[in-house]
């Protein structure tokens, strides 16, 4: 069953490209350029997942993962971080944020829908 | 992501700085090393709109990208759904064999009749040969009662002389005599006369039976090499199918890889556009040491410089990195897209063959056209059998009853001619006891031996009467249940036979239609694999924008080379630039970075082995023929079989890949 997915980036091309894979394979996908337009997304909509950029100019990833797990029930709401970055600090950072995966980019798309298969099964 | 731009030199602030340093002979370098910075700064300008151009490309693309796989994906289904129509896949076998094992079991019930015909013509062959006996036996009891008569006018002219009680005894028997004489004119001239129409009625049944077999055995036999045929074809037709359906599989596998390459492709605006913000970001820095140097050349002049050389070396290799990378993201984008239509017309040309669209098309329907006529053949064969059955099964039902009824009353004359016998015996014996009636003795005799004959004749034509009757019998109650069976089969022929002529309708419209869309999605494909690779055009940004900005720092570093050589400065350094390492986000910066910093350990001089003259933007200061030398080194050519990899993956550690981890 299709989900709905929020992908926030500053970057347009990846949002595109997140959303091209996830619509491909049925989900249903919401665009946010950083963390304050996710959060004001957030607030109407309700969403299965979240995939979101580290650097990005406003509110970045890492904050927008602590935000969004101090939401009520959001808590189990898994959130991938989608960055170029591989600094294992950093990745530790996003793990204590709350973060549920940490995907460096570029992805690919049978990559990206095994993560949604294993976080979703069946 | 966002870094501010550099502080801009004063004009003032440069000019001082010139006039100080010309009495010691560096007012060449710092009018050099101003000309490179200016020349940065405006490099910088023009990287800062060519990313947004680039991102704008990088967009049409993804746009294009995006319809192309959806032709694409239509496109597919479209081949999978015709090859799932011919083979089948999806409905336990296709509409074509479908309607060939209709028609197979249908001719097989046929070849069933048609030798339950045969037997039945077989056993009223013999019922026809049995009536002629019948009838046989007839004449010979005729001719055998016709002294009955005789022997009647005898008895009473024999008794006359005798008693009254003798008279009536002999006048009794011979009217028992007259009444089985009448019933045996009655079987005889009447009842055994049917034989001979039943007979008639045999030979007709025979006659029907015979044409029936004959077309049956004529529509059986054009049929089954027309299902032979049609099977073989179908076999053919499954294996190809089967051949296609495997080629589809691995095509949509391989087209998928395309995308997924594309897909990666694309990606790479964004980390060209984050590498080229951490060079920019590291800008900042490097005039600073170039501001430093010029406050204090002396003092701060060595370190400054060595920083200056170091950390420009750096950045121009990450912007070479970067231009590399993008120059490889173009190309796998370009060959990508070529692949996909490559792919698609492959399935064209191997799954589909529109080639051959028009015999395709005149098979579909010409195989549909056969096997509904098929169909209809055997359903009207099929009602002919079951009406012919009918028929035959009415006219022999009621012979078996008058065989029976025959039977039953021959054995009755023959039991009451056995008890005339009999009697006619005792009363002869009664009368030799008076010696009165010898004659009698003799007329006894005889009618004991007519008596016995017609007994004996009628026994016979009991049992073959019996036989007639059973025979008749097992005839019509096979033709009932070839009837029964007929009309059963012809019932599910019926209903299975319209439903699989709507199917083989359905299909052949649905293959045509599909066939038709096909051969339209296939011009829309190309037509929008030629929109999608118009729009993949990087060249400027990794061609011009990147080497731009590049020029100047490879400069920036060459001069501040020869500066620190003239001084009598070693090249040979520890690393100034570790600090720079926070600037870098990404592992492939990381590892450019170390390359860099162990270069500089082992005193590697700057990158010679270029082969480009820097753009018209550079200018070049009159004797530095060691910066005109310099060259700006060109990207590596990108491996054309190689796959994009994220820059920072190392082989696959976890069942996603190394660069995807969920904690």
């Amino acid at each position: 069953m299709g989900k709905t997915v929020l992908t926030v980036d500053d970057a347009s091309t990846i949002r595109k490209m997140v959303s091209f894979t996830l619509k491909a394979a049925g989900h249903e996908v919401l665009e946010a350029q950083d963390g304050t337009v996710a959060l004001s997304v957030l607030q109407s909509r309700s969403v299965d997942l979240v995939i979101t950029d580290v650097h990005m100019p406003n509110m970045n990833g890492l904050e927008l993962t602590r935000r969004l797990r101090a939401l009520p029930g959001f808590g189990r709401t898994p959130i991938i971080l989608l960055t170029t970055e591989s600094d294992p600090t950093k990745k530790a950072e996003g793990r204590a944020a709350g973060a549920t995966g940490w995907i460096v980019k570029p992805f690919g798309q049978e990559q990206l829908l095994a993560v949604m298969a294993k976080l979703f099964p069946g | 992501m966002g870094v501010n731009c550099w502080p801009l030199n004063k004009k003032g602030k440069t000019f001082f700085n010139l006039l100080r340093l010309a009495g010691r002979g560096e007012t060449q370098f710092l009018s050099e090393f101003t000309a490179l910075f200016s020349q940065l700064r405006s490099a910088e300008i023009d990287l800062q709109d060519a990313s947004v151009t680039l991102e704008t490309q990088f967009l049409a693309t993804s746009s294009e990208l995006e319809t192309l796989t959806q032709f694409g994906d239509r496109f597919v289904q479209q081949v999978e759904k015709l090859i799932i129509l011919a083979t089948g896949r999806d409905c336990h076998g296709s509409v074509f064999s479908k309607a060939i094992h209709l028609i197979e079991r249908s001719t097989q019930f046929l070849v069933e009749c048609q030798e339950e015909t045969t037997r039945m013509l077989g056993l009223l062959r013999n019922c026809s040969v049995q009536i002629d006996n019948l009838l046989k036996i007839e004449s010979d009891l005729e001719r055998t009662m016709l002294p009955l008569k005789f022997v009647q006018t005898l008895f009473k002219m024999e008794s006359a002389p005798l008693g009254e009680g003798v008279q009536q005894t002999f006048t009794a028997l011979t009217q028992e005599i007259e009444g089985l004489h009448g019933q045996l004119r009655e079987i005889f001239g009447t009842q055994f006369k049917q034989l001979e129409e039943t007979r008639r009625v045999i030979e007709k049944v025979i006659v029907q039976l015979e044409r029936q077999a004959q077309s049956l055995r004529q529509v059986i036999t054009t049929h089954k090499a027309q299902i032979d045929s049609s099977l073989e074809m179908l076999k053919q037709e499954i294996i190809s199918n089967q051949d296609r359906d495997a080629r589809l599989g691995t095509l949509s596998k391989a087209l998928a890889r395309e995308v997924e390459q594309v897909v990666m492709g694309l990606q790479f605006q964004d980390i060209v556009h984050q590498k080229t913000e951490h060079v920019r970001a590291a800008l900042p820095e490097i005039e600073t040491k170039f501001t430093e140097f010029e406050a204090s050349p002396k003092t701060a002049g060595r370190d400054s410089l060595q920083f200056l050389r170091q950390s420009s070396l750096l950045e121009a290799e990450q912007l070479q990195a970067a231009q590399a990378e993008l120059a490889r993201a173009e190309r796998v984008i370009q060959e990508g897209v070529r692949k996909v239509l490559g792919h698609l017309s492959e399935m064209d040309s191997h799954c589909l063959s529109l080639d051959e669209f028009k015999l395709l098309t005149t098979s579909f329907d010409g195989m549909v056209q056969v096997l509904v006529e098929m169909i209809e053949e055997v359903r009207s064969l099929v009602a002919e059998t079951v009406a012919s059955a009918s028929e035959a099964y009415e006219m022999l039902r009621p012979l078996g009853s008058l065989a029976s009824d025959l039977t039953a009353r021959l054995r009755a004359v023959s039991s009451q001619t056995h008890l005339i016998g009999l009697n006619a015996q005792v009363q002869a014996a009664a009368g030799a006891l008076d010696r009165r009636g010898a004659g009698l003795e003799v007329l006894s005799a005889w009618t004991t031996r007519i008596s016995d004959e017609t007994n004996l004749a009628s026994r016979d034509a009991a049992e073959e009467l019996e036989q007639l009757a059973a025979v008749l019998a097992d005839n019509v109650r096979a033709l009932g249940q070839l009837k029964a069976n007929g009309v059963a089969h012809q019932t599910s022929l019926g209903q299975e036979g319209q439903s699989e002529e709507r199917q083989l309708h359905a299909f052949r419209d649905t293959a045509l239609e599909t066939l038709r869309a096909i051969g339209d999605s296939l011009d829309g494909i190309q037509a929008q694999a030629q929109r999608t690779l118009d729009t993949v055009e990087f060249t400027t940004f990794h061609q011009e924008t990147i080497p731009a900005l590049r020029a100047p720092l490879i400069a920036i570093a060459a001069a501040a080379e020869r500066w620190l050589q003239k001084h009598g400065v070693g090249l040979a350094q520890a690393s100034l630039i570790d600090g720079s390492a926070r600037n870098y986000t990404m592992a492939s910066e990381r590892v450019v970075f170390e390359g860099v910093v162990a270069a500089q350990r082992l005193a590697n001089p700057t990158p010679t082995e270029v082969k480009q003259i820097p753009g018209e933007n550079i200018e070049m200061f009159a004797d530095s023929s060691a910066v005109a030398g310099v060259e700006v080194p060109q990207p590596a050519e990108p491996d054309r079989n190689a796959t994009l990899v994220t820059a920072n993956t190392s082989p696959a550690a976890n069942e996603f890949g190394a660069n995807v981890e969920l904690f």
